[in-house]
């Protein structure tokens, strides 16, 4: 793709950030550093059965690795429960979103309270004439349980990452306001072991997946980064693509699910996040610039661009001082 | 209808319901046939076409069904024709139903159809002889031993069935038998006159015996259209003995007289279009393509080929000039890629073409007298309908003279084809085919393009497969006088194969006993035809059985004994594999390495090479993996996956040079990997070569990278080391525009704009 056909796709990308990036901006003043914020998360990541060793070792990685991202985004590692092996069950799983429940219930209208909720299962699903069934040690978790388990939560905003084989099934009955869902497949057709687990993962363990390099990783970047990988996988390789991801809800672009690199370290840090507040308005002059770009011509646009991309790489130099001289490093 | 809505059409017409023209003239051998058709047909045999016309449409008049579907067919009227033969096929089990039937299906392409209603007439009567001369008209393009068994059964009945020697003649001349086929078309000629079918089709092949003799054909053209003056089959006929001999420009000249005596034959306005395409005249092929169309709407190679016509017009097209080194002009390269692919393949084949026109411009003592076109298809299928105007052909590479058309690395999985390589071979095809107008055997011709791909080649690769080994050991290598019947007529599967890598190993073994002038004395003799006798007799000094003779024994003497240990080699390749399977490091090792010594030239999977590589790897001996992996791509080892774990292994023993030699290795056979981009640009930035770093970035942004950003930033790097500041102002902004928080983007933005005013 060269530099125009990419920048049509970004400015498409651009008309929904421009839109969405107030709430934005004051989504990670809110909760980016828990230290400054009202706001809390509470993830559940669960390791289905693997049915061999290779597909068990696997889904452990791929878990570990997610829950270990989620924990740069929740004020304690507790916050996030990781349920692998034995622990998996059905009924554990539901006891898990059942303590999120109480919690959230329980923390609504205080400084603590619970305003968003993360589900990741990665494993093997299928479908059978109850529908949608979760493969995990024991009776399996049925589409039934996941919709009564996730129907009293009471936070606007939920993220559901469905990795498994059949798991498109789950796009209508778990689809609500306020909810974003990730799903490995397209329908509940696609019964293949599913590859997107692994670049899920791999989208939250490394930077590759921060496209706009801002340290902040959001839904939308993962799944892009993951899809795109999972379709290259079978393009490469000449084989008929057996999965096609779906992400529904509309939240996605504002959806931090990880913070990278130095702002990781930084988190706790109120320098760094008073900066980070003031750089959150040039993104926003900066998104907005690059959603208008069709109006300009070249010469213009890439002069205003440039004036402010000069100014964010300033800040960036400061913030950058400030965390080295929170984490000491040089 | 325009071009871009144009329906694609791969198998299986319907019949719809339009009037076709433009059918080639069909004769008719059938004694049964009514006596008022044969009226008719007399008109169209000798090109009367508006009273032929008169006449059937008068016969659709008739009562009887037949004679009705029949005229209806005669006209063009398909749909008609169709529903008339089906009423006719309910009342009656008149074998010459179902065969007129399949005729019509035959006429709209319809092959499969038209083989079922043969059958079925010859199950109301096996002797019925037009139905099983229609079976074998259906089998003879794909079948050619099916066509010539049903030919022989008719000939069995009535040894002098003129219908059946024409199509019996017509499969000699495939096989370049002119003086057996002369003979049958005598014997057909002396039969026609109780079937009242004049003698067009056979002055049309006398004509084609003659052009493959290299004799003039005006003699038999000049009575064939005294008799009708608008048979065009009359060129179109041996037309397809050149190109069957690879000489597609004096094809198109036949061609080219077909359409102007009979402007209406369909096929002949399809195959100028498509010939003319394979000479690179784009603007006549659309022509006289749309004239196929029009007049024959259901050929689904004629819709083929526009389709595809409209997707070069999408191609990106870049033209450049290549000098030698005193800067005198050897030739130009016209390049077309799809534009998805472009700017990642462009410039490696840039690069591979000028090396190829240095390298044989001077081995072969010839300069292109034209620009060198070649292509590059991301669709496989693409180059199939560019090469025989159908998908589905096996082949990775075709060259047309001045024209080379291939597989680009995505149109194939990884790994699955070296394209360098084939590139290499296909360029030295363009030369040795133009250098000598197609005159060579094909034989010398394949030979000299692998030869060069051993030789001079991007590929070190000199593997001789398990098949060319048996068939060196067996003996069953054909002799040289026979050489092109591997190619064109194999008798065992794989025997092309085999034929490829003989006339390869024949080149290098005339090269290395008697020099590389040898080849070229061959080359240059068979373009002023030249008997192979004679011209071996200047290149070498031997006939050739004394040629074959000495290359026997070279062979022998170079392969005899691992061919003869065939059985021991897979007995210790089976072992060695047991000996992994079983966790035997050790024995794998040896056994390993017994196989290299063997057969040192061996690098396909499983190869000694990987059974030691994997073996060092599981006991921890990685310096020793890591060098026998070494030893194996010295050896033109290029499995993608090992080449990318080499790379890996290297990087981390810091032999970066090293690892840069395998990298553009690996461009040579998957150029689609964003890791080797990088890393290579990140070298050619680190050793100061700006033309590299760039051609390796611009390759990355190519190969969607998970972050274009890097690339850009790459560029811009690149175009520091030039001090061209404006450049990488513009790249460090495209990147920064995709990654506004990219640090290194970042301060290199800071940097030019504080060190540098700039518009």
């Amino acid at each position: 793709m060269g530099p125009k056909a990419e920048m049509e796709a970004l400015m498409k990308q651009d008309k929904q950030l421009a839109t969405v990036w107030l709430a934005v901006a004051l989504w990670f003043a809110m909760f980016v550093f828990p230290s400054a914020a009202t706001a809390s998360v509470r993830a559940v990541v669960v390791s289905g059965i693997g049915g061999n060793a290779e597909f068990a070792a696997a889904f452990t990685q791929q878990t570990d690795d997610i829950a270990q991202a989620l924990r740069t985004i929740t004020r304690t590692d507790d916050d996030v429960h990781l349920l692998q092996d034995a622990q998996a069950t059905r009924e554990g799983i539901l006891n898990a979103i059942s303590d999120v429940v109480k919690d959230a219930q329980q923390s609504q209208g205080t400084e603590d309270e619970v305003t968003t909720f993360v589900l990741v299962l990665v494993g093997h699903g299928n479908v059978n004439r109850e529908g949608y069934q979760y493969n995990v040690p024991g009776p399996d978790l049925s589409v039934t349980d996941l919709v009564s388990a996730l129907a009293p939560l009471p936070m606007d905003e939920q993220l559901v990452v469905a990795s498994t084989s059949a798991s498109g099934a789950l796009l209508t009955p778990l689809k609500q306001p306020g909810r974003t869902l990730i799903t490995a497949t397209k329908s509940a057709g696609e019964l293949n072991a599913v590859r997107f687990s692994e670049y899920f993962a791999e989208a939250l363990a490394t930077d590759a997946a921060d496209v706009d390099r801002n340290e902040l990783l959001t839904v939308r970047e993962a799944f892009t980064f993951a899809n795109t990988a999972t379709q290259d996988y079978f393009e490469e390789q000449k084989l008929l693509a057996s999965e096609h991801a779906r992400l529904a809800g509309a939240n996605s672009n504002a959806f931090t699910l990880a913070t990278l690199g130095a702002l990781k370290e930084a988190r706790n840090n109120p320098v760094v996040a008073g900066l980070l507040t003031e750089r959150s308005a040039l993104e926003a002059d900066f998104y907005a610039l690059r959603a208008r770009k069709a109006q300009f011509n070249e010469t213009d646009y890439y002069q205003q661009l440039e004036a402010v991309l000069i100014q964010i790489a300033q800040l960036q130099g400061r913030i950058d001082q400030a965390v080295n001289a929170n984490t000491g490093a040089e | 209808m325009p071009a871009k809505h144009r329906i694609v059409f791969f198998t299986g017409l319907l019949l719809a319901g339009v009037s076709v023209q433009g059918h080639a003239l069909q004769f008719r051998f059938d004694l049964d046939r009514a006596k008022p058709l044969v009226e008719c047909d007399v008109h169209r045999y000798a090109g009367e076409n508006e009273d032929a016309d008169a006449c059937y449409r008068e016969l659709q008049k008739s009562t009887d069904f037949l004679i009705q579907a029949e005229a209806a067919a005669a006209l063009g009227e398909i749909r008609r024709a169709n529903r008339l033969f089906r009423r006719a096929s309910e009342v009656s089990d008149n074998p010459a139903i179902k065969t007129g039937w399949g005729k019509v299906f035959l006429s709209t392409h319809q092959v499969a159809d038209a083989i079922a209603l043969f059958r079925e007439a010859l199950l109301f009567d096996p002797n019925h002889h037009p139905a099983r001369l229609g079976l074998a008209q259906a089998l003879t393009d794909t079948y050619q031993g099916e066509a010539r068994k049903e030919l022989a059964q008719i000939l069995n009945d009535d040894p002098a069935h003129p219908g059946a020697l024409i199509q019996m003649a017509r499969l000699e001349l495939e096989n370049q038998n002119t003086e057996v086929a002369r003979r049958i078309l005598e014997a057909a000629e002396k039969e026609l006159d109780a079937y009242q079918v004049p003698p067009l089709e056979i002055f049309a092949l006398q004509a084609a015996a003659n052009l493959l003799d290299d004799r003039p054909i005006e003699p038999w053209v000049r009575q064939a259209l005294a008799i009708n003056p608008t048979y065009g089959n009359i060129y179109y006929i041996p037309a397809r003995y050149y190109i069957i001999t690879y000489r597609y420009r004096e094809a198109i000249g036949l061609y080219q007289k077909a359409v102007s005596v009979d402007p209406e034959l369909a096929v002949a306005q399809r195959d100028l279009g498509t010939n003319l395409l394979r000479v690179n005249d784009v603007f006549g092929a659309r022509y006289h393509l749309n004239q196929a169309f029009d007049l024959d709407p259901f050929d689904a190679q004629t819709i083929n080929s526009l389709r595809l016509l409209d997707g070069l017009d999408d191609m990106r097209v870049t033209v450049f000039d290549v000098d030698d080194e005193d800067g005198n002009p050897l030739g130009r390269v016209l390049l077309r890629l799809d534009e998805d692919e472009a700017d990642a393949l462009e410039p490696y084949v840039l690069d591979l073409s000028e090396r190829a026109m240095r390298t044989f411009t001077e081995r072969y003592d010839f300069r292109l007298q034209k620009p060198m076109v070649v292509e590059l298809f991301h669709d496989h299928d693409d180059f199939g309908v560019r090469t025989v105007s159908t998908p589905g052909i096996g082949l990775l590479g075709v060259t047309f003279g001045y024209l080379t058309a291939m597989d680009s690395p995505k149109a194939r999985a990884p790994g699955e084809f070296h394209w360098g390589s084939t590139l290499w071979h296909e360029i030295a095809h363009v030369y040795t085919l133009s250098a000598t107008n197609h005159l060579l055997p094909r034989w010398m011709s394949e030979g000299l393009s692998v030869y060069e791909e051993w030789t001079t080649g991007p590929l070190k690769d000199r593997m001789l497969s398990f098949p060319v080994l048996e068939a060196i050991r067996d003996k069953t290598l054909l002799p040289i006088e026979t050489l092109d019947l591997g190619f064109v007529r194999p008798t065992y599967n794989g025997q092309v194969q085999v034929s490829y890598a003989q006339a390869g190993l024949l080149c290098h073994f005339i090269a290395s006993r008697f020099g590389h002038d040898a080849l070229t004395s061959l080359l240059k003799d068979f373009g002023r035809r030249i008997p192979l006798e004679t011209a071996l007799q200047n290149a070498v000094g031997l006939d050739a059985k004394g040629l074959d003779e000495a290359f026997l024994n070279h062979l022998d003497e170079r392969y005899g004994e691992l061919a003869r240990s065939l059985d021991e080699y897979s007995f210790v390749a089976r072992e060695a594999q047991r000996a992994l399977d079983n966790q035997d490091w050790e024995g794998a090792v040896v056994l390993g390495t017994d196989l290299i010594q063997r057969y040192p030239e061996y690098i396909a999977p499983g190869s000694g090479y990987d059974i030691v590589a994997a073996a060092h790897t599981a006991s921890g001996d990685v310096d020793a993996a890591l060098a026998n992996r070494w030893a194996w791509f010295e050896r033109g080892g290029h499995e993608p996956t090992v080449l990318q774990q080499l790379i890996r292994d290297l990087r981390s023993n810091d032999r970066h040079d090293d690892a840069v030699e395998v990298m553009k290795a690996l461009n040579w056979v998957m150029p689609y990997s964003p890791q080797e981009h990088a890393w290579l640009g990140e070298h050619f930035l680190a050793t100061g070569d700006s033309a590299g770093a760039l051609r390796e970035f611009t390759a990355l942004l190519a190969v969607t990278p998970d972050n274009p950003a890097e690339a850009y930033y790459g560029r811009a790097q690149a175009a520091m080391l030039d001090s061209d500041q404006r450049l990488a102002r513009n790249e460090v902004l495209y990147a920064l525009e995709i990654s506004p928080f990219y640090r290194p983007a970042q301060k290199l933005l800071l940097e030019l704009a504080n060190g540098t005013q700039y518009d």
